[in-house]
Formats: structure tokens, sequence, C-alpha cells
């Protein structure tokens, strides 16, 4: 394997990194800090439908952890949040070709159980039931910009070695 | 002695591969139960945990610091622009606006006489003074079910755990995690926000407890409150974390007479920030 074809497998592993970044700038939109949408969970998403080798459990258990870390969020609640939508997602079978629908609403259900999921932690480790208003919001602007990401990682795909796809 | 070597390698080899099996076997269930015990281990106060954040804290700040740059500065452009497509309304109301401070300047420069009599009289002692350490808040680490911001001050600048955070408008948080060269600074709109505050015209105690939506509830008012709808409200010093009378926002009250407050600090308009160097 290139040193190329290397680097192109780990498209994805970067691509989850930056998101976890990009998450934490200061944008000074209004309102966009706290409904910055769910990135991470978009590129976890596709890439664990697509290429589900290339982000293992390890991987998005890392990804959770450092998110947990760099939001100074307790440690686990996104590793655990991770692994759990993984194994659901990777979960679908072989000759798997849905349709980009088919895949938003997936998307949409993905986010949903992973809001609930940290609900139910926040709610725990905090001791008093977590407001749910801005989760709302933030799940109406996560799922509405999903077909921008997904194209976008359409194109990342289409350059990804073809030898290695179904690897 | 020459003969043992072989021996121990392969009986360690036999205990490790059926070890190795069975961790590749069961890792997602370890990391689910690793990450299942980091949960209950943050809800303690442990130190090693603490110092790792903090160190991450270091690493990514400058990073994210660079890659907010660009959308603030598109952001700030926009704003400018938008503020010059409005600028004559702006101005009227400005205009408008001064005229009516200066009225209240002169009445208030007679209260304010007043005032500085009647503490001389009573040698009335002014609260304890602070200094101040200027901050540039580099990353917004905000979601939906939590509020803080990462500030580019940290043990470099003497900032302190627990220190109170202020804008021009008034309170924003308080530090919570010091690293080296960064701090993270939770939101009063965090769930885990709790500060004493005062309103200024009832004088009625209480605390504001956030709830991760933008106006944190008032706890612990008496049942008959005085306090009203527009009433400003004041940090009342309790407890020596925050000193006294620092703006937190206005009150509100909703159909049912539960009592909010909507803070005077915008979220995002958080740039410039000053951390509170105040010993009680």
């Amino acid at each position: 394997m290139s040193v190329l074809t290397k680097a192109k497998l780990l498209i994805p592993k970067v691509l989850a990194i930056l998101s976890i970044f990009l998450m934490c700038i200061n944008t000074n939109i209004n309102g966009l800090d706290s409904y910055f949408p769910a990135i991470d969970l978009m590129v976890i998403y596709y890439w664990c439908i697509y290429r589900p080798q290339l982000v293992g459990n390890g991987f998005v258990f890392f990804i959770g952890f450092f998110k947990d870390l760099l939001m100074g969020l307790p440690f686990g609640i996104n590793a655990f949040t991770n692994m759990a939508l993984r194994m659901l997602i990777v979960h679908k079978g072989h000759n798997f070709r849905p349709s980009f629908n088919f895949l938003w609403h997936g998307f949409a259900i993905i986010l949903a159980i992973s809001i609930a999921i940290k609900w139910l932690m926040f709610s725990f480790v905090t001791g008093k039931w977590v407001s749910l208003e801005n989760a709302f919001v933030y799940f109406i602007v996560s799922v509405l910009l999903y077909p921008i990401l997904h194209s976008l990682f359409n194109i990342i795909y289409s350059g990804q070695p073809k030898n290695y796809l179904n690897a | 002695m020459i003969s043992s070597t072989p021996v121990k390698s392969s009986l360690i080899l036999h205990i490790s591969r059926p070890v190795k099996v069975l961790i590749k076997k069961f890792s997602l269930a370890l990391l689910f139960i690793i990450a299942i015990f980091g949960i209950f281990i943050s809800k303690s106060d442990n130190p090693y945990s603490y110092k790792l954040r903090t160190s991450v804290l270091d690493f990514a700040s400058p990073a994210i610091g660079a890659m907010s740059k660009p959308i603030n500065f598109v952001s700030n452009m926009s704003e400018s622009f938008a503020s010059y497509l409005f600028v004559h309304s702006k101005n009227e109301s400005l205009v408008q606006e001064n005229t009516m401070l200066k009225n209240k300047l002169v009445n208030l420069s007679g209260v304010a006489y007043e005032n500085e009599s009647l503490k001389k009289l009573l040698n009335y002692m002014e609260q304890i003074e602070y200094s101040y350490i200027s901050a540039k808040v580099v990353g917004n680490t905000s979601g939906p079910f939590y509020s803080s911001i990462i500030i580019n001050v940290g043990n470099n600048y003497n900032v302190r755990k627990g220190q109170a955070v202020v804008n021009e408008a008034g309170l924003v948080g308080r530090v919570t995690e010091v690293g080296e060269k960064s701090s993270r600074v939770m939101l009063l709109t965090d769930i885990n926000s709790n500060i004493p505050v005062i309103s200024n015209r009832s004088r009625e105690r209480s605390i504001m407890s956030g709830n991760n939506d933008n106006v944190p509830r008032l706890l612990y008012l008496p049942n008959e409150s005085k306090s009203v709808e527009g009433e400003v409200v004041l940090t009342s010093g309790d407890g020596e974390l925050y000193p006294y009378g620092l703006n937190v926002g206005v009150i509100k009250v909703n159909s049912n007479g539960v009592r909010y407050v909507q803070p005077f600090a915008k979220w995002h308009k958080l740039e410039h920030l000053s951390v509170i160097d105040y010993s009680g």
C-alpha cells in the first residue's frame, strides 16, 4: 500500500478529529454556538455506513473521549454514545445500498437516539432533569445541515482507493 | 538457568494468547465499561482527571483560536456591514438616548452627593477592592446540554478556579478549569451554575440556577416574593465566591409567577472578558 493510499484511508479519521475542533470554535453568530450542528456524529454516521472498517470501535471511543475532555464534560458520555450508535449503524447486513432519503431519515433517528442517551446521562450526572429546549433546535439545525455534509463526504468517498472499498 | 528462559517465554505465550483473544472478543464490552466507569469517576473531583482535562485544553486552545479567526473575521464583517446599513436610524436612537441620559445624570448627581454625605455620616466601609485579569475568548464549547467557553489565560496570569468572569455588560460565569495558558469558564446558563443573587429594589436574596436555556431560574425566593419584572439582579456576595454588586440581568416573570433572569451578557458577543481576582 502506497503512502498516498494510506493517507487517503486516514481521511475519515482526520475529518472526525477536525470536526471536534470545529465544534469548539467561537463563531460570534447569535445562537449558533449553543446549536452548533453535530458534525462529529455526521462524520461517524456516514463513514460507519460506507467504510466501517476505517472508523472502528476503538476510534469512535477515542473521538468521544477526546470530545468529553475538550468540552469539559464527564468522561465517557460521548464515548459511550458513539459506541452505542456505531453498534446500531454497522449492524445493517451485507449489500446495504440505501437511498439518500433513507440515510437522511436514518441520521435523524440516530441523532434523536444520541440526544436521548446524552439527556439521560446529563440528567443523571447533574441530578436534575436537563432542559431539552436547546437540544430541539440543535436537532433541527443538524438534520437540515446533513445533506450538505453528505454531499461533501460523497466527493471524498469517490476519491478513496477503490481496492480497499470493501476491505 | 540457560534452559529456563524458553520455558518461561513459552509459558508467557501460553497465557498471553488466550488473554489476547479474550480481550479482542470482549474489547467492545471493555470500552463500554471504561466509558461508564469514566462517568462515575467524573462525578468525583479527581486530580488526575483534572490534570488530563487542563492539559488537553492547553494543547487544543491555540488550534481552536486559530480556527476561530477566519470565522470571526467573516461574522464581524457582516455585522459591520449590517450596522453601516442602519447607521442613520441608529444615530437617531443614540441622540435620543443621549438626551435622556443627560437628564438622568443631572438628577443623579444630586443623589450621588447625598449618598456620599450619608456614607461619611455612617462611617461606611467601602467593599473590598479587586483587580482584573484581561482575557480573550478563544473557543466556545457550549452544546445542547452544557455551556462553557475557553479563555486564553491560565496559571501564567495567576487565574484560579472559582474566580468570577465578567464583560462590559455584567457577569458571564466562573472559572472551572485552569490550565497553564488557558482556562474554561462555565457560563451562568450552564446546568451546574448556581449563583447567590439579590434583586436591587426588593432586596430579596435567591439562587440563580442555570438550566441550559437562555434564562436561568431564581430559586429559594420568599413565598410572597415582591420582586417584579424588569428589576435588576446583582450578585449578593453570599458564600464569598463572587464579589457583591456585579450586574447579572433583569427579572422576567412567567404566567405561573416563576421568576427567571434575562442575563445582560450577550452570549454571541463574548470576545474580551475580565477575570476578577477577588479573595472574599
